[in-house]
């Protein structure tokens, strides 16, 4: 704040040492690379657990652990992923590229900012110390349902208190986000011109802020049914076990929002650069967003349609779920129309951009066969379901962030990568997600039931490709960190713009990108902002 | 090793091709890709409303895909394309809100008319309440007919067979479990099957005793979940005799996956001459639990 | 917060960060009382 734009004046060069560098930064860029990297890390150890169940799903009978720590596996690896990997990339591409992007010198409120970074580590050592406790790491889902995750041990207080952390975490980051994007854009920055990327992320954080603190709410419940004898979600006495349900999903399903809107952002940005053509329809993404993210909280109950809500009720959350569909389909034929009669080249980040855009989709197929409740009466927690969701947060959320790396690696380290080492990337990754996660809708469908540590033998087949899959797929963070590593010793020098068809601010910055930067206001020239022409 | 059978697979996606054109079976198949129609009207339509929804998904992926696929060929720069300039067509992009919306509306027509089906549980003859605990299945016959059932009621839960064999590492082969008509029944048989009549409507009402579980038979086109301190009901309607496997569908602890479900559906004679000879017994063990009880000696006790 | 960022008077900008995060912040206690109280109150 005050301060720290009068400290940093003096000097434009990065702290020297180790710790003041990193520990005690308030640097943007610097914050940016800390989430990454530690979502990095937590996405290898969610792998690992992946691992685990898939290895001991591959064949029928019970070969490698027993069905308790099986069921830990499954819940930590969800909440590792979640909390741990897809969220802080998202918000570290946001801390790297929001102020690039509006012209703003650092986020509003950089102290801040290092602290809700410095929670987070904190909060994961917590969660994964579990694993290590008597009693054993969670094992009731990451729901974390009533009454079953208060029969686990004194574990599930470590990752009441973790959640907590993680929740403060975000929602500081989500007010920076808010007070970054309202107050610091440069001027000539309308709303209505900022990169989509940056919408994205405003109404992402205006959902963190409201959802978080429910979740928030929810664990405390918890906590207090389970030490101090209260009775909110305990039937015998007198609490009501739906009633978490709805509270959890009112945070649930606008949290699976907050993991996919950055990423439409993000899609919004490389196809328009690699298709050199504006974006089309840019008021409609936005509006689009904006209406995908109200309908985000009237739609929590189709995770519970088996229940037994009111006839009323499935009819209402049916028809607000399809609603969906609109604005969701508006984005997609937006970017395809934004591709068609464009001058197509594709590099790695458009790869990964147009492998989302198809496999989203499908994982949008089945979100709105899942939407249809007397059909949800036979999908709903089956393998279907596990294939859906691992479609729309691996080949969507998680290939988005694959995508946005390639895209910016350039403006942050001032080298290229290996492009054709980034294909091989992308197209092993591609393949082994599908063998992964598409046999999973037949083994739903078949009728294997998710969160299973053993299975009927007639779904052994499909369960052996899906483990080949998984199998091919661990591979991927370390053909990823390797290119990257690679880059940063050997990469060819980047350009400013990097890519020729870029738009927008951030590449109007040197690459690498100075560790500051728009201390003084840049212009912002209208025909050089990615939508093009917004006057319409 | 029985994996990688080449007979076994080919008979599997012989039996995979029978599914495309709907067939019913009463078990999981190898290689099975879709869900199948199952024996009541209820799943029946549950069955059309997802092939209409899957119908609608694949058609509209060949026209996304398709354009993407063409504009991926015909627009490259490599060919010489040249980028045009436009951005947006209101015309074109009301199309694309309005079109969707008159999709989804032909979807939630017939889904709600299946729903408001579904959920009408009047009219039984029967009622049947499940009470569900860590990991097995209570069923307690209510009425029949309008005319309470005097104690009927049993657990059902994983046979010993089934038991040993899912042990972490009890070396024993899940293929080696055959039930009576050949189908590898590994996790999908119990010691005591809930014997239902076919042909007549029943209702269930459904509830936990200690976490949340849920009763899910494919072939009946539903699942319901069994929650403490709430009863929940759904009914079903059984065409054709026969036996029909499903499992507990929400996680309920370390043996969640091992709660099936078997459901044994007779002829209605055959299941009143069942009835009436379960009263009969549950009769006989009162009164010797009765006599036992009143024994002063301790003796007496086993 | 005005939708055209007119002035890129550092004094201006600070007043409406702290306002903008100030409000944020209340409303995100506010969010977590009612659910409490929502739990209390059934």
């Amino acid at each position: 704040m005050a301060t720290h734009a009068a400290t940093h004046d003096h000097h434009d060069e990065k702290p020297q040492g180790f710790l003041d560098r990193w520990l005690f930064t308030t640097n943007h860029k610097d914050i940016g690379t800390l989430y990454l990297v530690f979502s990095f890390t937590m996405v290898c150890i969610g792998a690992a657990m992946s691992g685990v169940i898939r290895a001991e799903l591959m064949k029928p009978g019970l070969q490698l652990v027993q069905p308790y720590f099986f069921n830990e596996m499954t819940t930590m690896h969800a909440l590792v992923m979640i909390f741990g990997a897809i969220m802080p990339a998202f918000v570290g591409l946001a801390n790297w590229m929001v102020p690039l992007m509006i012209g703003a010198p650092d986020m509003a409120l950089p102290r801040m900012n290092n602290w809700s970074f410095w929670i987070l580590p904190f909060a994961f050592v917590l969660l994964l110390s579990t694993l290590f406790m008597p009693g054993g790491a969670p094992a009731g889902g990451w729901t974390m349902y009533p009454p079953l995750v208060l029969q686990g041990g004194n574990g599930i207080a470590f990752m009441i208190f973790a959640i907590h952390l993680m929740g403060i975490s975000s929602i500081m980051g989500a007010i920076n986000i808010i007070a970054t994007i309202l107050n610091m854009r440069a001027p000539g920055m309308d709303l209505l011109k900022m990169p989509v990327f940056v919408w994205s992320w405003l109404i992402t954080a205006f959902l963190l802020i409201a959802v978080l603190p429910v979740l928030a709410g929810a664990v405390t419940m918890l906590l207090t049914d389970k030490y101090f004898g209260t009775s909110f979600f305990n039937a015998a006495g007198g609490g009501d076990p739906v009633m978490y349900q709805h509270i959890f999903w009112f945070f649930g399903h606008p949290e699976v929002y907050i993991m996919i809107l950055p990423a439409f952002g993000i899609i919004s940005e490389i196809v328009p650069t690699f298709a050199r053509k504006p974006l089309f329809g840019y008021k409609a993404m936005v509006y689009a967003l904006a209406c995908i993210a109200f309908l985000s909280f009237i739609v929590w109950a189709h995770h519970m349609f088996t229940v037994g809500m009111p006839l009323g009720g499935e009819l209402f959350f049916m028809y607000a779920t399809m609603l969906i569909a609109v604005p969701t389909g508006v984005k997609v034929f937006n970017w395809l129309t934004t591709m068609w009669r464009g001058s197509l080249t594709f590099e790695t980040p458009m790869l990964w951009a147009i492998a989302f855009v198809i496999l989203f989709t499908i994982g949008g197929f089945s979100g709105v066969m899942t939407a249809v409740v007397p059909a949800d009466f036979q999908y709903q927690d089956t393998y279907f379901v596990v294939a859906h969701f691992h479609y729309v947060l691996v080949t969507g959320a998680l290939f988005s962030i694959i995508g946005a790396i390639y895209y910016w690696w350039p403006k942050w380290t001032g080298r290229m990568y290996n492009d054709k080492w980034g294909k091989i990337h992308f197209w092993w990754s591609v393949v082994f997600a599908n063998v992964l996660f598409f046999p999973q809708h037949f083994l739903g469908l078949a009728g294997m039931p998710r969160r299973i540590p053993d299975y009927n033998v007639a779904f052994a087949d499909f369960n052996f490709i899906s483990s080949i899959g998984a199998f091919g797929m661990f591979f991927t963070p370390f053909m990823f960190f390797f290119i990257l590593w690679h880059s940063k010793r050997h990469g060819a020098k980047a350009d400013a713009r990097a890519w020729d068809g870029a738009r927008g601010l951030e590449w109007t910055v040197p690459s690498p990108a100075p560790y500051h930067t728009f201390s003084t206001p840049p212009l912002v020239d209208d025909s050089l902002l990615a939508h093009g022409d917004v006057s319409h | 090793m029985k994996f990688g059978g080449i007979w076994r697979k080919a008979g599997a996606w012989a039996a995979a091709s029978a599914l495309a054109s709907g067939a019913a079976w009463a078990n999981p198949q190898p290689w099975q890709l879709n869900l199948t129609s199952g024996v009541t009207d209820t799943s029946r339509q549950v069955y059309g409303l997802h092939m209409l929804a899957f119908w609608v998904c694949v058609g509209i992926g060949v026209v996304v895909f398709g354009a993407m696929i063409v504009a991926m060929v015909r627009f490259r720069k490599s060919k010489g394309a040249v980028a045009e300039t436009w951005s947006h067509n209101t015309k074109l992009e009301l199309v694309w809100t309005v079109i969707p919306v008159l999709i989804l509306i032909s979807l939630a027509w017939p889904a709600t008319r299946t729903m408001i089906r579904m959920t009408d549980t009047s009219g039984a003859d029967m009622t049947v309440k499940i009470t569900a605990y860590q990991w097995k299945w209570r069923y307690d016959y209510v009425d029949y007919q309008g005319k309470p059932v005097n104690r009927v009621g049993f657990i059902s839960k994983l046979d010993s067979e089934n038991d040993r064999v899912r042990q972490l590492g009890s070396g024993l082969d899940p293929w080696s479990l055959k039930s009576a008509d050949g189908f590898d029944d590994y996790l999908l048989n119990v010691d005591h099957p809930l014997v239902l009549p076919a042909g007549v409507k029943v209702r269930f009402v459904i509830t936990a005793d200690d976490v949340i579980h849920a009763w899910w038979v494919p072939q009946l086109g539903w699942k319901q979940d069994a929650i403490p301190g709430i009863v929940n009901s759904q009914w079903t309607q059984i065409d054709e005799p026969g036996i029909y496997r499903g499992q507990c569908a929400e996680l309920c602890g370390q043996d969640h996956g091992f709660m099936p479900i078997v459901v044994k559906a007779v002829p209605k004679a055959e299941f009143e001459q069942w009835l009436t000879a379960q009263e009969a017994a549950s009769a006989v063990d009162q009164a010797a639990h009765t006599a036992q009880t009143n024994v002063p000696t301790p003796a007496g006790r086993g | 917060m005005s939708p055209t960022p007119d002035s890129y008077d550092p004094q201006a900008r600070r007043a409406g960060v702290r306002r903008t995060a100030w409000i944020a912040a209340a409303v995100a206690v506010a969010l977590f009382v009612m659910i409490i109280l929502k739990g209390v109150l059934g």
